[in-house]
């Protein structure tokens, strides 16, 4: 193989493939990325054994199709490292790789590129397409909420929904349940359901964070596909059945408030100061035209703020966790939402436009 | 390595897993247990290999892996997404820095979730099913055995777990009744010694190791490698001719040999598949392979009191197993056996190899019983 290619192209594809490619494996093949040269494009690949993807670079000439596997981290320090060049190219010999600028060579022993996980190819049909800042935007409303800890294998992702021109992502942790709806920019044939893991959901949002364009998605059996302009991303899908979540989101709250997002958030996060350990939680005192918070922490002081708001309903005192809140309120982009609760041992919802939706089970403080 | 056909002595097993693929029946469960070296490992990649492989044959009516496809170069790389192999030493690579720097004397728990429980919760990379091997399964503690019983029981679709064990008894009785046992049994002696000489271990010490390893072929392989038999000689020579009153010296140079022993394997191991190997770990394990050196002798002297030739493990040796024979009463030599093995559990107990060892020379130089 012998490509030459520009350092620019090559820095911003190494930086997002040398970060999927595993850190800590016992393997060193899977410690590397695999170069191919082929048909004018040279396509990076690395994978975790969990997510991969597969880079593309048009910017090169390549004088010599072939195959390379090369440890990550070197390869990338190299090309990072050579910023004052324009182009590098990049040879191999059996299973040796050449770096040559114009005024270094660097040397480094490869692997044999038959030993690498295969890492599968889109295809041209795709199950659905939509605006990248409109999932990003799904994306970072969601994945907050999905389960930190083992044993919930099916809450460790978030719950994908596609059907007619709508898509719908579901992530809960069972304590809270966060829905996010968006539109899709060609409806879908049929309709589909795959719960994805966390790690291609943040990559998805690396990848659409810088430009806007239209990712197209498939799903297969056990995998999750995505495709942009240069990137492809496959991982493993998460295996088991998402809870129902339809039962949880009450259907009869007879309270409902309307307030200010970021003035609530603020009075939140004056409240949760005097919250410790015993006692994570901050009631909320609902009556008239405000909210007053309260906050005690044992044997270091309490906290009471209020917040004006709208409020119909009967008055109630009811207390949540308020990070769950905070976490909830930051992502929220409309300046109001609307809480609704029913009593203080049931869930309230708070509402943010009619895309987002947020299920908060209240703390009992006793 | 890897396929069921370059698979020798292990018949029975190997019918048992070839009768499960083909009826469709097979477990997602297994427990692998025999002797270290008899070919666990080895078929259980194997057998990962026939269930992932693109294009599985049945040549003469025996199911096997192609061996060519892309799924079987993988295994035989050790990079198959869908084949995970599971030891104590993955903890090194845990993305808990707590977890990394902790000794790797058991398989912790934190090692099976990471690398079992929540791996085997994602979906096959290529559709085939999932194969996880759980290495030295015996040295998983309670809680990670606890662990995996949910995941033993129900496990995920496609996923298939074997765990490889040297005895069945060190498996809680939750794991045990969750598990198609599959028995290894040793390798016949003549055999390993065939097999050892076909590798260019000269005759006299090839018949010691296949007598010393009781039929398993790769201990034997690996300390038939380097100059464990001449230390072995050594040791024997000095032990037969120990003075009454011991050897103040003798006891440090033990436990320096110990050291050397464990320092090469750690190397060695790191070598051979870059696996880190604990030190401690290393050195109790250098130590047990000399008491048992050690206490063959006695054994041996035993039973040439009993009147016996033919099954001297020291064969090579019988002068010095004579001179022992001579010098010890039956019940003397029986003390020595039950005291040398108490002193490897010892030093698993923590107590200072220098002090184990010199009490070892004591004890094998007078019969007098172990104080400690």
């Amino acid at each position: 193989m012998k490509v030459i290619a520009q350092t620019g192209a090559l820095q911003e594809a190494l930086a997002l493939v040398g970060g999927i490619v595993a850190t800590r494996t016992p393997k060193p093949v899977l410690q590397c990325v695999k170069l191919v040269a082929a048909d004018n494009v040279l396509t990076l690949m690395a994978t975790d054994l969990e997510v991969a993807c597969r880079y593309q670079i048009t910017a090169v000439e390549i004088a010599e199709p072939g195959e390379a596997l090369v440890p990550a981290d070197r390869l990338n320090g190299i090309v990072r490292e050579s910023s004052d060049e324009d182009s590098l190219t990049i040879e191999t010999e059996k299973q040796t790789v050449h770096v040559r600028g114009t005024g270094s060579h660097f040397t480094i022993f490869g692997y044999d590129p038959g030993e690498y996980p295969a890492v599968a190819e889109f295809g041209d049909e795709a199950d659905l397409q939509i605006s990248s800042s409109v999932l990003s935007g799904m994306i970072a409303k969601t994945l907050f909420a999905t389960a930190k800890v083992h044993s919930h294998y099916a809450m460790s992702g978030v719950l994908w929904e596609a059907s007619g021109k709508k898509l719908q992502l579901v992530a809960t942790d069972g304590h809270r349940l966060a829905q996010a709806k968006g539109a899709l920019s060609k409806s879908v044939k049929s309709s589909a359901t795959a719960i994805v893991p966390t790690k291609l959901m943040s990559l998805i949002q690396r990848v659409s964070s810088d430009s806007e364009e239209t990712l197209e998605a498939k799903f297969s059996e056990n995998q999750m596909l995505v495709r942009s302009a240069r990137v492809v991303l496959v991982s493993s899908l998460v295996q088991g059945n998402f809870p129902k979540y339809d039962d949880v989101i009450p259907k009869d709250s007879t309270r409902s408030a309307t307030v200010n997002t970021t003035r609530l958030e603020h009075r939140l996060r004056q409240a949760a100061l005097l919250t410790n350990e015993e006692s994570r939680g901050v009631k909320l005192s609902f009556q008239g035209e405000q909210v007053t918070l309260s906050s005690r922490a044992p044997e270091t002081g309490e906290a009471e703020v209020t917040c004006p708001i709208s409020y119909q309903g009967d008055p109630l005192e009811i207390a949540f966790n308020p990070q769950f809140m905070i976490d909830a309120l930051r992502v929220c982009e409309t300046d109001e939402i609307t809480l609704e609760m029913g009593a203080a041992n049931k869930p309230a919802i708070i509402r943010s436009g009619d895309d987002f939706l947020y299920v908060l089970m209240p703390v009992d403080l006793g | 390595m890897g396929f069921f056909a370059d698979i020798i002595g292990q018949d029975s097993a190997i019918e048992q897993l070839r009768l499960g693929i083909s009826s469709g029946r097979m477990p997602h469960a297994m427990l692998f247990a025999g002797p270290e070296g008899v070919g666990r490992r080895t078929t259980a990649t194997a057998l990962a290999a026939a269930l992932l492989c693109e294009n599985t044959s049945e040549k003469a009516g025996k199911f096997d892996a192609c061996g060519t496809c892309a799924s079987c170069k993988l295994i035989q790389a050790g990079a198959h997404p869908d084949c995970r192999l599971i030891y104590k030493e993955l903890a090194r690579f845990h993305e808990n820095q707590q977890v990394r720097n902790r000794k790797m004397q058991v398989l912790g728990i934190d090692v099976i979730r990471s690398f079992l429980i929540d791996a085997a919760n994602q979906a096959s990379s290529q559709g085939r099913g999932r194969m996880f091997i759980v290495r030295e399964a015996q040295l998983m503690n309670d809680a990670a055995q606890n662990a995996l019983l949910k995941t033993l029981e129900e496990p995920p679709d496609g996923v298939t777990i074997v765990l490889c064990c040297t005895s069945v008894e060190r498996m809680l009785a939750t794991i045990r009744s969750r598990c198609c046992l599959v028995r290894f049994a040793p390798l016949p002696r003549d055999f390993v010694a065939t097999r050892l000489r076909d590798a260019d271990v000269p005759g006299e010490k090839a018949e010691f190791w296949a007598a010393f390893t009781d039929g398993s072929i790769g201990r034997a392989m690996r300390l038939s490698q380097g100059d464990l038999y001449e230390i072995k000689r050594g040791m024997i020579e000095r032990f037969s001719s120990l003075p009454p009153a011991g050897d103040v010296e003798y006891g440090s140079e033990l436990a320096k040999i110990m050291e050397t022993l464990a320092i090469k394997a750690v190397s060695e191991q790191k070598k051979a598949d870059g696996s880190e190997l604990a030190k401690t770990l290393a050195s109790r394990r250098a130590a047990g392979t000399m008491l048992r050196l050690i206490a063959g002798a006695y054994r041996d002297a035993l039973v040439l009191l009993a009147g016996c030739e033919q099954t001297l493990t020291h064969a090579d040796q019988t002068e010095e197993i004579r001179s022992l024979a001579n010098r010890f009463s039956a019940s003397q030599l029986a003390g020595i056996l039950e005291d040398l093995s108490e002193c490897e559990r010892l030093l698993w107990r923590n107590v200072n190899p220098k002090i184990v060892w010199d009490n070892a020379v004591i004890l094998c130089a007078s019969a007098s019983r172990l104080r400690i």
